[in-house]
């Protein structure tokens, strides 16, 4: 079963105003992503600016990238640092939040920008956090790009949710935080 | 009796003076006098009484006197089983169905016989919407759709209204949610619709993107669900496929 990458909505009027979550399988590996950005522009802009990074990372990734999960994910963060700024919004993308994950067959790897927390799921599908900050993947700032590490895992989470920089991680349990995630 | 009339009911045994209290009823009735007064205090003085006077098998059919009843509902309720009360006085005047849903409403907000007292011809729960929304605002549309109401909150998005659009993407299925969104398309009504939804909703729309497709009527309102969605080719090509298709598009 597919692995579920998600990001907490707002509180707000627009909750999932900018987000964006896709999976696309190549060879081997699997790019995963979920994100958000210029939510502060009100939906239609962010909506639009959303689809823009959501198309980069969907396009093809060069050869070379497709197995080898490192270099896959250095694909994906340069497909959207390519994403012309005009288009992610007002702030030109400096309110990205990305979390971004590859998996294969020999293993998988998470990296993310503008991400305050990550949760999973225990047995008793209770949230809880999957690392403690500091840690190498919160906090990165969107155009820190030599601070960007991956976390290499035998396997990804069966879920794995993201909390974007001021936004706190909502719900106790799975089916809350799923919810809070916009997964349906 | 003139004096019941106005209220005043001492020294009267209701239940068993209960045939002399309705002729004194149905001749003011007649009359055009007013009969609330009498309604009022019997049904402080002995509610069953009451209830068998406005609500018995040989209640009057008469409209004053169930527009009476509906100010005492509060001490009737206690006697009878409230979804009865209300479609007995639907039944005696159908004449006053507005005032006996919107009292049932707003006394039972939460009830799914409350919502559905409704004629057999309507659609589903849209006339008793129609009356909570006048009382309620947008709230009512998230009472509708966590009540099941779908059609009938579906239809109103489809009229333009945001809240219902909204109550819908909180609480409704991808199906319905498309639904409404071709109605609003077809209509013509304006605003980043599809935007809008994804901000509610969430992310992954592309359910709620084919089911308008395959509802939309218009070439134009088609065009403008690709445009508003920022679609891929390949979007496109499922988008414009999927219209006017007989089976809905499959669980994703």
């Amino acid at each position: 079963m597919s692995p579920v990458i998600a990001m907490f909505g707002s509180s707000g009027p627009w909750p999932f105003a900018g987000h964006f979550r896709g999976s696309v399988q190549w060879a081997e590996l699997t790019l995963h992503w979920s994100g958000q950005l210029a939510a502060s522009d009100g939906p239609e802009r962010a909506f639009a600016a959303a689809q823009a990074v959501h198309r980069a990372l969907a396009a093809d990734p060069p050869s070379a990238a497709l197995f080898d999960r490192p270099r896959l994910l250095s694909h994906a963060f340069a497909a959207v640092d390519a994403v012309p700024n005009e288009r992610l919004g007002s702030r030109a993308g400096e309110d990205l939040s990305l979390l971004l994950a590859v998996s294969g067959s020999q293993g998988a790897s998470v990296a993310a920008v503008g991400v305050h927390n990550l949760y999973v799921a225990d047995a008793r599908e209770e949230l809880h956090r999957w690392v403690r900050a500091p840690h190498p993947l919160l906090g990165v700032p969107v155009r820190a790009a030599a601070d960007r590490g991956a976390l290499s895992v035998e396997r990804l989470p069966p879920v794995l949710l993201a909390a974007a920089q001021g936004e706190p991680g909502r719900g106790r349990t799975l089916s809350e935080g799923l919810l809070a995630c916009g997964v349906r | 009796m003139q004096r019941w009339l106005t209220g005043d009911l001492s020294g009267v045994d209701p239940r068993s003076e209960l045939g002399l209290l309705r002729d004194v009823l149905g001749r003011a009735c007649r009359e055009g006098q007013p009969v609330a007064p009498l309604v009022h205090a019997l049904a402080v003085l002995d509610p069953v009484a009451c209830a068998d006077l406005v609500a018995g098998p040989r209640a009057l059919s008469e409209p004053s006197v169930i527009r009476a009843a509906l100010g005492v509902a509060e001490h009737l309720e206690p006697i009878l089983p409230a979804s009865s009360l209300y479609r007995r006085f639907l039944t005696l005047a159908p004449s006053e169905r507005a005032l006996v849903q919107r009292a049932a409403l707003l006394r039972h907000p939460e009830a799914v016989w409350a919502w559905t007292l409704r004629p057999g011809e309507r659609p589903q729960g849209a006339s008793a919407l129609e009356l909570a929304l006048s009382d309620e605002g947008e709230t009512a549309y998230g009472k509708a759709v966590a009540l099941g109401l779908f059609e009938a909150v579906a239809h109103r998005a489809g009229a333009g209204e945001q809240g219902a659009l909204r109550a819908l993407a909180d609480g409704g299925e991808p199906s319905v949610l498309g639904a409404a969104l071709a109605g609003w398309l077809d209509a013509g009504h304006p605003g980043p619709v599809v935007a809008w939804i994804a901000a509610w909703w969430g992310p992954q729309i592309e359910p709620i993107l084919l089911e308008a497709a395959r509802l939309i009527q218009s070439d134009s309102s088609l065009q403008r669900l690709i445009v508003e969605s920022h679609a891929t080719e390949a979007l496109q090509r499922s988008l414009t496929a999927q219209r006017g298709s007989d089976s809905p598009p499959s669980a994703r």
